[in-house]
């Protein structure tokens, strides 16, 4: 399955993800170039434990890619089955739910609940706005 | 909003060689990485029961599930073997690039369909037809097998993996890979003779792919063609 992305405006584009990983970690950028082109070839759909379906939004998934001990990147991504692409969004850290994270409880659980939602909210109106944005999504050059 | 310079360089960086090598190391990663994910939800284990079972740590047993266990970090065969008899499994189904999760668990899935009694000509054809019709209705195939036109139809050697891991052994699988698909499944296997081989290997030669090729029982019409499933 082929696969899009765009570098549309806000930062959180998966394009700047693939910007910013160019130059800073090139490793990294391997690493998460594998698991979309594992998902990819099996037609977008999320195997555990790499990818998932996302909370909220039918039909949304996510890849993950451990940062460090307690920190997850997600990149939120869906499969457009008309056009059979895989078509990557957005992408936000978060701290990893994991037994060594605090970061879910109290003040800064509520802080990090909210960014996540936030990012969701994003991943969701680029979803739905891709129909009619189709021109600003590019090939991914895996080959 | 296009960045034509940015889509150069990630094209340049995945033709270099250093791309290549760690693609190989990461791509290896997440095969086990699912693996170990797989059968330890099949024992229905914590990663920490794992850990302590294989006598090694919550992290390590994480990081190989995530496949984020880096090339650079050193990790001994005894951890390996001691990870695949803590999941009752053999070592080198754990370590074969030949053998997928989601295959493993198809076959898991087929297997009580035909009382665990099957030939060659059943494990290699009804993986065929099952992928031929996923890709028809949802644009992709289960197994990771890569099917070729040989003597008896549709063919790949990653069969004999399988074989080895399947002949006179039962499993309790959790589908954790296939399960959104065992309708679909189903309704590959609802129409075929899934118990006669034979049939099995005449009805193959009636599929598209091997008609493309001119392939007719016997004779050697596209001899180790590659069969396009999703044209």
């Amino acid at each position: 399955m082929d696969v899009y992305f765009s570098y549309s405006a806000h930062t959180l584009s998966f394009g700047n993800l693939m910007e910013k990983l160019l130059v800073d970690d090139e490793d990294l950028l391997n690493m998460i170039l594998q698991r979309i082109r594992h998902i990819a070839d099996y037609g977008g759909n999320p195997t555990p434990p790499i990818a998932k379906p996302l909370r909220g939004d039918i039909g949304l998934c996510e890849i993950r890619t451990s940062l460090s001990r307690d920190e997850l990147l997600r990149i939120c991504y869906f499969v457009d089955r008309e056009r059979k692409r895989m078509v990557l969004l957005n992408w936000f850290s978060k701290p990893d739910g994991g037994q060594h994270s605090n970061k879910y409880e109290g003040n800064a659980g509520r802080k990090t609940h909210k960014e996540v939602q936030e990012a969701i909210d994003i991943a969701v109106s680029l979803k739905a706005e891709y129909a009619e944005k189709l021109s600003h999504y590019e090939l991914f050059p895996f080959t | 909003m296009h960045h034509p310079a940015t889509t150069k360089k990630l094209a340049e960086f995945i033709r270099s060689d250093g791309y290549r090598e760690k693609a190989s190391h990461y791509k290896r990663m997440i095969l086990l990485g699912e693996k170990i994910y797989g059968h330890r939800k099949d024992l229905n284990m914590t990663q920490e029961e794992l850990a302590k079972k294989a006598e090694s740590t919550q992290r390590i047993i994480s990081q190989l599930e995530n496949a984020s266990y880096g090339s650079e970090q050193g990790i001994g065969q005894d951890l390996y073997e001691r990870i695949a008899n803590a999941l009752e499994i053999d070592v080198d189904y754990l370590f074969s690039d030949k053998v997928d999760r989601k295959t493993f668990e198809l076959f898991s899935y087929i297997g009580p369909k035909l009382d665990w009694q099957w030939d060659i000509m059943q494990f290699m054809k009804l993986p065929y037809f099952v992928d031929l019709e996923l890709t028809k209705e949802l644009g992709f195939q289960i197994s990771n097998f890569e099917y070729v036109r040989l003597d008896y139809g549709p063919f790949d050697k990653k069969i004999y993996a399988y074989r080895s891991l399947f002949e006179d052994k039962k499993y309790n699988v959790e589908f954790s890979f296939i399960k959104d698909f065992t309708d679909a499944i189903d309704k590959a296997l609802s129409n075929l003779p899934i118990k006669d081989g034979n049939k099995l290997k005449i009805l193959s030669y009636e599929t598209e792919p091997m008609r493309k090729l001119g392939a007719t029982l016997g004779g050697k019409e596209g001899w180790n063609e590659k069969l396009v499933l999703n044209d």
